[in-house]
């Protein structure tokens, strides 16, 4: 469990305190998933550093109970001159393993981290994927109560990324995992709640959906929940060429969501069309005080577009290809009377 | 009361851990940074030993006080060569493990204490093995029952040099011109304790500002206990303890109030 208490974080600048949050009181639910969501500089990282007890908050104090991962990401946490085996070492044996157990552990984090002969050479070696992938895969051979990934993912290549999800898929059962991500599709896969930073504020949301609203992120449109029904696909899909899209099985429920989907924006878009069609009718009203044409006869105004809801009553129509495509229709309601 | 004593021996714990794997890590790195890595923490005071009896015997003189010159400079060697490596190198060894303070259990002090260490204990070990081989060599004998002495006054040496690495890798790894001044002015260090000559053979004036030295004091009292050499007559082990007192509790007073700011560079 971790709790903030009347916590604040600062840093001192040259224009004065530069407040992350300031005086925030906060338990964190230990069963759910945590996103944190915020601009560059908003302080995710400086959270997460929080979190894990790597920095201490200004004033209050931060209470955390259960085993909490170091923060995970971009950071630097080897050392470049050793080799990959050595630091995850290293980090074995600060977190307390036997010699045999970590033996036991260096094979399995090779196996995950699929690096090859990498593995035995030093660090600074490597691409700023390979390292992710080391992070990564020491961080899996030790049990955690939270895992903390900062943009953990976001150097990693597709297969990597598969390998990576299927873990966490795993983990779950016991671990939760608190992460940032500038992807919000990565945040609604494995979060539940979140937090959301910005403008020295922190702010808690019970749902992640919410906060991703107030942060302003697309999620809700038909595009983004199509990119991401895609997105589960390519991750899920078996065949190894998820460049190109697999067929989608028939699925009964997303076709009649996709179907609903299709006639609300249709729906949508016909009451738009209607909206404007009321506006230009009353701006051809006013503007042209002609006292014989009667009001009733603009909706006679020709719409190539809806149909149904300009139905003109008593009057014959006339003909349709007289109007000109693009023609505004004020100057079409008297020429065709 | 109970519930103290677990956290503080589950800290004790994880720190001892975290000390461990340091020093495995640099332990590691010296050695395969090239096969004089290990080697250079002892062949400093070797050429150090060296150069001075070099100098006694090109005058020469074979013996101080009844000792062979090389044993004599030896013994010194090593109380003088732990405080003068905390004088100067310690803020290397908290920059250089920059990168592992993302470990929440890992701090500036873990690493400060793990080079410590590892370097006394080799420095200590080899010196063992230069003393050993030196008194075989010119047929010495060895006081035995004098083990324990030794061991105090090493142990009061290390309090110094901890102390001091303490305070200088703070301020080394904060302002960046500290070490450079430090090892400036601490050169002529290794004239003014008593490493290549005995304090008895001073006038009383030149003995009395050396007794405020504690480097000169440990290595007095070293040869004392080690070569049975005569001390001199303002010599005074509550000195060199109490300043090695004073040195850690610097040392961590200049560490607490700044260890956020060494994680944060």
């Amino acid at each position: 469990m971790i709790e903030l208490i009347n916590a604040s974080k600062y840093y001192p600048t040259r224009f004065g305190r530069h407040y992350i949050f300031r005086n925030v009181s906060l338990k964190l639910p230990a069963h759910l998933n945590i996103g944190i969501i915020g601009a560059n500089g908003a302080g995710k990282s400086t959270l997460m550093r929080l979190l894990a007890g790597v920095d201490y908050p200004s004033e209050g104090k931060i209470v955390r109970t259960g085993k909490i991962s170091w923060p995970l990401g971009l950071v630097p946490s080897v050392l470049g001159t050793l080799t990959g085996r050595e630091n995850s070492r290293f980090v074995l044996r600060i977190y307390g393993l036997s010699g045999r157990e970590i033996d036991q552990r260096l094979v399995k984090i090779a196996e995950t981290a699929d690096i090859g002969k990498y593995f035995d050479m030093p660090v600074r070696t490597y691409s700023s994927g390979m390292k992710s992938r080391l992070n990564f895969a020491t961080s899996m051979a030790i049990e955690f109560d939270y895992y903390l990934f900062d943009e953990v993912g976001a150097p990693g290549d597709k297969a990597f990324k598969k390998i990576s999800k299927a873990m966490v898929q795993e983990r779950l059962a016991k671990s939760r995992f608190i992460l940032t991500s500038h992807n919000p599709n990565d945040l609604l896969d494995l979060c539940q709640a979140a937090i959301l930073l910005g403008d020295g504020q922190l702010r808690y949301f019970d749902d992640v959906r919410d906060a991703l609203r107030e942060y302003g992120e697309d999620i809700d449109s038909d595009a983004a929940q199509r990119r991401r029904r895609r997105r589960r696909q390519a991750v899920q899909g078996v065949d190894d060429l998820p460049s190109v899209p697999a067929p989608e099985p028939p699925d009964p429920q997303a076709e009649a969501e996709r179907l609903l989907a299709r006639q609300k924006r249709q729906a949508r878009l016909a009451r738009q069309r209607a909206a404007k069609l009321r506006l230009a009718e009353r701006v051809a009203a006013k503007s042209e005080p002609a006292p014989h044409v009667p009001a009733p006869a603009a909706p006679a105004l020709p719409d190539r577009h809806s149909q149904p809801p300009a139905a003109p009553v008593g009057k014959e129509r006339p003909p349709r290809r007289a109007v000109p495509l693009r023609r505004p229709p004020k100057k079409d309601g008297p020429q065709t009377q | 009361m109970g519930h103290a004593w677990k956290e503080f021996r589950l800290g004790l714990k994880h720190q001892s851990n975290v000390i461990l794997a340091l020093m495995f890590k640099d332990f590691r790195s010296r050695a395969s940074s090239g096969r004089l890595g290990l080697l250079w923490i002892i062949l400093d005071p070797i050429t150090k030993i060296l150069f001075m009896s070099l100098i006694w015997w090109l005058s020469g003189r074979t013996e101080i006080a009844g000792i062979n010159v090389a044993l004599f400079i030896a013994v010194a060697i090593i109380p003088f060569t732990i405080v003068s490596r905390s004088l100067t190198g310690t803020a290397a060894a908290i920059t250089a493990n920059q990168a592992y303070y993302n470990y929440p259990q890992v701090k500036p002090i873990d690493a400060l204490i793990a080079r410590f260490i590892l370097d006394t204990v080799i420095l200590i070990l080899g010196s063992m093995l230069i003393f050993f081989g030196m008194s075989w060599f010119f047929n010495l004998h060895i006081n035995l029952h004098n083990i324990l002495p030794i061991i105090s006054i090493l142990l009061v040496t290390m309090a110094l040099g901890f102390g001091i690495a303490l305070f200088n890798g703070t301020y080394g790894c904060i302002y960046d011109g500290y070490s450079k001044f430090v090892s400036f002015f601490s050169r002529p260090l290794i004239f003014v304790s008593a490493i290549f000559y005995t304090p008895n053979d001073l006038p009383a004036q030149a003995r009395y500002y050396l007794s405020w030295n504690p480097i000169a004091q440990l290595v007095e009292y070293l040869r004392y206990y080690a070569l049975g050499v005569r001390l001199f007559p303002e010599a005074s082990i509550t000195y060199p303890i109490t300043v090695a007192v004073i040195a850690l509790f610097l040392g961590f007073i200049a560490y607490y109030p700044n260890r956020f700011r060494l994680l944060e560079r």
